[in-house]
């Protein structure tokens, strides 16, 4: 009975159809005019066919604010993603945060839930696991497949460079869904998911909030209107998913405390001491002038003096 | 006269008969006789008044001596006497061949010659009757005197008044008692313009005709002419008395008055006149004048206008009328009357200076002193005309113009009235434009005003003003006091009333005068004055006050803008002491700075320290290093230097310390610890751990943890201090030395540090000890440390991983 569940959940995941899936984009009908790519691993999408409506959706909702022609695209793995940005396929996209801070998209909008533009994430344990991380040390990590600073993105981001590098081992799954997959398999002792999608594992660690995807410009060189079209309809657009519902203003704060994490690679566990500042006084500052006299200009006696009146005319 | 020439001639002619120089015929001598007797009974008819039976007579006489004539014509006394009955009878063309037989036979016989030279003139023959007449009176006026009478009238008679009076004056000294002649020669005298002998031959007249109103009327006319006029009037009143309607009086008369100035008598004698000699140019003029001299410009425009057109050639008359249309204020008219009389008179330096008043007026300045340069040049010797030139060259502001044509003016007439006027007018503005430059020069122009128009009391105010120039406090009050006793409200002596008694020390009472001054005439000099009054007075926000308000009536005076600038540092200055953070005395040093560079140097670094002073207190190091460089450059530029301006024993590194205090504010630690050198009076002291403290920080957050360890060590020299140690250690702890120790110390300090608990929060983490590091993050959050916040995230964080809280009982 277990085994049925777990395969039901496997195939619901994609895991066992990954292969197949991957070698195609995920389309739903031929590409007419812009498309729209979905590529966020860390949002939990249970099959291909959820990703690709989602995008679908998106694409539909921009058409409908533009009135130029959107198709939605979903993309499963970063290969497929990157390879059609480069042949100019995909125009937009809804990528992760990280993925934005690593490749520099330029960033139009920013998913919301709520109103807010960062979830929590959780770090989810399988059955167990003893709790907190001071039980995780040295087992299993499953690190979700981003782009190039997963690492730094969980040790440094999620962690706040509170744990040592080495305190985890770590295996890669493709998407949320899968590292999850891997932890109920038993194939890895945790993996971090935004709150809201444990699907019933139990939470060893939440984090502060995390950035969620943002909407960005993946073709470099678009007809300005079409991207200040895109740029002013995509943050009204309500597209939901498992983890945001719609889209608004970037929060450039958030983003750039995630870029500075994501700089150097994971960080070395501790804090530097702090140097105290000077706290002595100023002194006084005397003054030391000897009050002068005031003497004010002494008035000029020409225009106080007066001419007498000449005479009456004389003849 | 002819009846005496001919009865004088009849009784001359009988001695020469009866010397017997001749023996006529007999019929002639008989009829001769017959002549003369019948010419004798015409004589004694004549006398009688019988003037018809007297020419029968003559007639008969004249046909008998025609007889004796025919009967002997070398008869010459027949010629004579034919001569004398020719003449009595008119008929002098007959009697002239006659007579010129008679001077062939006897050319040297001085009757033919004589009653040839009457007929000659009585038949209108002057040219040849004058040579006789004066060759008889030359050979023989003591026997024919009455040649001298003759030749008199003739000469008279033809206003050859010259050669008529030798001729009388001869007759009279042969016959002083001839009352008529003497009377004609006093005419003569009087065409002659000799009106003192005229008078005097009038007098004797009336001495002999006391009755003769003629005499009477003479005398006064004649002292008319010699300017006696009161004698001319009390004459002139009494003759009018005998003869009320006698025209020549009325208008001597009416001139005497006019003369003496009483022009309202001399008005109703001119009406007289003129009402029996309407057509009288002089009347009309005179009368016009008299009407112009009163004021009664109407009527005296009437009078003239009338004048005008009984002479219309005589430019006086247009020109009084200009004149009367001038001071009316009617400069149209003015001009046309002017322009009328100056085509009668180009050159008349009167009408060309009136007509240059009228250019005056209408503010045509150019023109105005063109005419009356003009003027001014036809006339030098006219004072008033010089003084008119002065006045205009003064309104053209061409004072070089206007000094020496008053200089003239009061040269040719210091007495008239409008030139002492114009003088005092002319020497007030000079000394006004010298005021500025030579107080002293303006002052003695002033008293040449003065000397003019002693109690103007304009011209006392100016002099009062001048002497507070001079510092002469004394005459200032003087002068002032007598302006005011002359003009009660003049603000400029109650100015300068008020400024004397500031010089003497009388702020209060200077207060009182200024207020007035001020209030009845506000003036930029007054309200420094006043300001000073107050500031004197210990009242300087209310100094400020004033001079801030009169800013807005005057914003662009220099003078006042450096008085306010003075005022407001003087306040400044006095809260100094009492502002320790520099924001109280700000706003009044602002105001000051703003027109500093027009104080004098002394008073300039004076402000600058202050401003320098109040910057430093306010934290704005890069003012107060910009306000202290002046103040020691404009000290040094005053003379004795910024040092020598402080109280008397403040420490000679004062200025140096205060150049530390900028530099420590613009965090230039380096300088600042340059200038304070060996750190030695206590204020040094702080300031230069101060310093060293930022110094240290700074060079450690650029990285310099050998500089920064210096600082410190330098600044643990200058006292224990537990932040100095507990920073000391974190440099340590930076250069991986002593981490060991650096746990236990900063706990030790945790107390007196506040940043402490952090650092140890640091040192227990890196020890591994994550809960003591918890633990110490959290004393730093619940300490409300300067490190909270970052302290909390890190606890909070670190409790989520390692769940502390759970396992804290």
């Amino acid at each position: 009975m277990r085994a049925l569940q777990i395969a039901a959940w496997l195939l619901a995941a994609g895991l066992l159809t990954a292969a197949p899936v991957a070698a195609q984009p995920e389309e739903a009908a031929a590409p007419a005019g812009y498309v729209v790519g979905v590529y966020a691993p860390r949002v939990y999408f249970p099959n291909s066919l959820a990703r690709t409506s989602y995008a679908n959706d998106v694409a539909a909702r921009l058409t409908a604010s533009t009135g130029i022609s959107f198709s939605g695209r979903g993309f499963a793995t970063r290969g497929d993603f990157d390879r059609q940005i480069q042949e100019g396929q995909v125009h937009f996209a809804v990528v992760e945060a990280q993925l934005q801070a690593e490749r520099g998209f330029t960033a139009l909008a920013q998913g919301t839930t709520g109103g807010a533009t960062s979830r929590a994430m959780v770090l989810v344990t399988s059955e167990g696991t003893g709790p907190g991380i001071g039980a995780l040390k040295g087992r299993t990590l499953a690190l979700v497949a981003v782009g190039g600073r997963d690492k730094s993105f969980v040790m440094n981001h999620l962690l706040q460079g509170q744990v040592p590098g080495d305190w985890f081992k770590t295996t890669t799954a493709r998407d949320v869904q899968s590292a999850l997959g891997l932890v109920k398999l038993g194939k890895a002792d945790a993996a971090f998911t935004f709150t809201g999608n444990t699907d019933g594992l139990a939470v060893s660690f939440q984090s502060r909030p995390a950035p969620l995807p943002v909407f960005v410009q993946t073709a470099k060189e678009l007809d300005a209107d079409v991207v200040s079209k895109v740029r002013q309809a995509i943050t009204g657009v309500s597209a939901r998913n498992s983890v945001f519902d719609g889209f608004g203003a970037l929060d450039g704060a958030a983003l750039g405390r995630l870029k500075r994490d994501l700089d150097g690679g994971p960080r070395a566990p501790g804090n530097e001491p702090v140097f105290a500042a000077a706290r002595s006084a100023l002194p006084p500052v005397p003054d030391q002038m000897e009050r002068g006299p005031v003497v004010l200009p002494t008035p000029d006696p020409a225009p106080l003096m007066g001419i007498p009146a000449p005479p009456a005319d004389a003849f | 006269m002819r009846v005496a020439i001919i009865l004088l001639c009849a009784l001359l002619a009988g001695p020469a008969l009866g010397q017997g120089r001749y023996q006529p015929q007999g019929a002639a001598q008989r009829a001769y006789l017959e002549g003369e007797r019948l010419r004798e009974a015409g004589d004694a008819l004549r006398a009688r008044g019988k003037a018809d039976d007297a020419r029968e007579k003559y007639s008969e006489a004249l046909d008998a001596l025609l007889d004796a004539h025919k009967a002997d014509p070398a008869y010459i006394d027949v010629y004579v006497k034919l001569g004398v009955l020719h003449y009595s009878l008119a008929r002098h063309a007959a009697a002239l061949p006659l007579l010129e037989q008679g001077l062939k036979r006897a050319g040297g016989n001085l009757d033919l010659r004589f009653w040839y030279g009457q007929n000659l003139l009585a038949a209108g023959k002057a040219e040849q009757a004058v040579p006789v007449l004066e060759q008889v009176a030359a050979q023989g006026a003591e026997r024919f005197p009455e040649v001298l009478v003759v030749l008199g009238e003739h000469y008279y008679g033809a206003r050859d008044f010259a050669r008529a009076r030798p001729a009388l004056e001869r007759f009279l000294k042969l016959d002083p008692e001839a009352t008529a002649v003497r009377a004609k020669l006093g005419n003569t005298y009087f065409k002659l313009g000799l009106f003192a002998e005229a008078l005097a031959a009038f007098e004797e007249v009336q001495k002999r005709w006391p009755d003769n109103i003629q005499a009477q009327v003479n005398i006064g006319n004649a002292l008319f002419q010699l300017g006696r006029y009161e004698q001319a009037v009390a004459v002139l009143e009494a003759a009018l008395k005998r003869e009320p309607d006698r025209e020549s009086v009325l208008f001597n008369l009416a001139q005497s008055y006019f003369k003496l100035g009483r022009h309202a008598e001399a008005v109703p004698y001119y009406e007289r006149f003129v009402k029996g000699r309407p057509d009288s140019f002089n009347g009309r003029y005179f009368y016009g004048s008299a009407l112009m001299e009163l004021g009664r410009d109407a009527p005296a425009l009437e009078q003239l206008g009338q004048a005008l057109r009984i002479k219309a050639d005589i430019p006086q008359v247009a020109y009084k009328m200009g004149v009367i249309h001038l001071r009316g204020g009617r400069p149209d008219a003015a001009q046309a009357s002017l322009e009328q009389a100056r085509k009668g008179a180009p050159d008349d330096a009167w009408i060309l200076s009136a007509l240059g008043t009228v250019a005056r007026q209408r503010g045509q300045l150019d023109v105005a002193l063109d005419l009356h340069r003009q003027a001014a040049a036809r006339a030098p010797a006219e004072a008033r005309l010089q003084a008119n030139l002065a006045l205009t060259a003064l309104r053209a502001d061409a004072l070089e113009v206007a000094a020496p044509a008053l200089d003239e003016a009061l040269k040719l007439d210091l007495r008239d009235a409008f030139v002492r006027a114009a003088g005092a007018t002319v020497l007030a503005a000079r000394a006004k434009a010298a005021a500025a430059q030579d107080a002293a020069a303006a002052d003695k122009l002033l008293e040449r005003a003065l000397a003019l128009q002693p109690t103007d009391a304009t011209l006392l105010a100016d002099r009062a003003l001048l002497r507070l120039a001079l510092d002469d406090a004394p005459g200032a009050r003087a002068a002032a006091e007598a302006s005011l006793k002359a003009s009660p409200d003049l603000p400029a002596a109650r100015h300068a009333l008020g400024r004397a008694k500031l010089l003497a020390g009388d702020a209060a009472g200077a207060r009182g005068d200024l207020e007035a001054a001020m209030q009845a005439q506000p003036t930029v000099g007054t309200a420094l004055a006043l300001a000073q009054a107050l500031v004197d007075g210990g009242q300087v926000d209310a100094a400020v006050d004033l001079l801030t308000e009169s800013a807005r009536s005057w914003p662009a005076d220099a003078a006042l803008r450096q008085g306010q600038a003075l005022v407001h540092y003087a306040r400044a200055a006095a809260q100094l002491a009492g502002d320790a953070t520099g924001r109280r005395t700000a706003g009044d040093l602002r105001v000051a700075l703003e027109a500093e560079a027009s104080l004098p140097r002394e008073a300039g670094a004076r402000l600058q320290y202050a401003a320098a002073i109040g910057a430093l207190r306010r934290g704005e190091g890069r003012e107060a290093r910009t306000h202290l460089g002046l103040a020691i450059q404009k000290g040094r530029q005053a003379g004795p230097g910024l040092t020598a301006l402080l109280k008397a024993g403040t420490a000679a590194s004062h200025l140096e310390y205060l150049q530390a205090h900028a530099d420590t504010l613009v965090r230039r630690y380096d300088l600042a610890l340059e200038h304070l050198g060996r750190c030695q009076a206590p204020l040094e002291r702080r300031l230069c751990k101060y310093a060293l403290d930022r110094q240290a920080q700074a060079l450690f957050q650029a990285g310099d943890l050998a500089g920064a360890r210096k600082a410190l060590e330098d600044a643990r020299e200058l006292g224990a201090d537990a932040g100095v140690e507990h920073n000391l250690l974190v440099i340590a702890w930076q250069q991986k030395k002593g981490r060991d120790r650096a746990l236990a110390a900063w706990r030790k300090l945790e107390d007196q540090v506040p940043e402490a608990s952090f650092n140890v929060g640091v040192a227990a983490e890196a020890r591994g000890d994550q809960r003591a590091a918890w633990e110490a993050f959290r004393r730093q959050v619940a300490a409300g440390g300067p490190l909270a916040a970052r302290a909390g995230e890190i606890a909070d964080v670190k409790n989520r991983i390692y769940r502390f809280e759970e396992a804290t009982p």
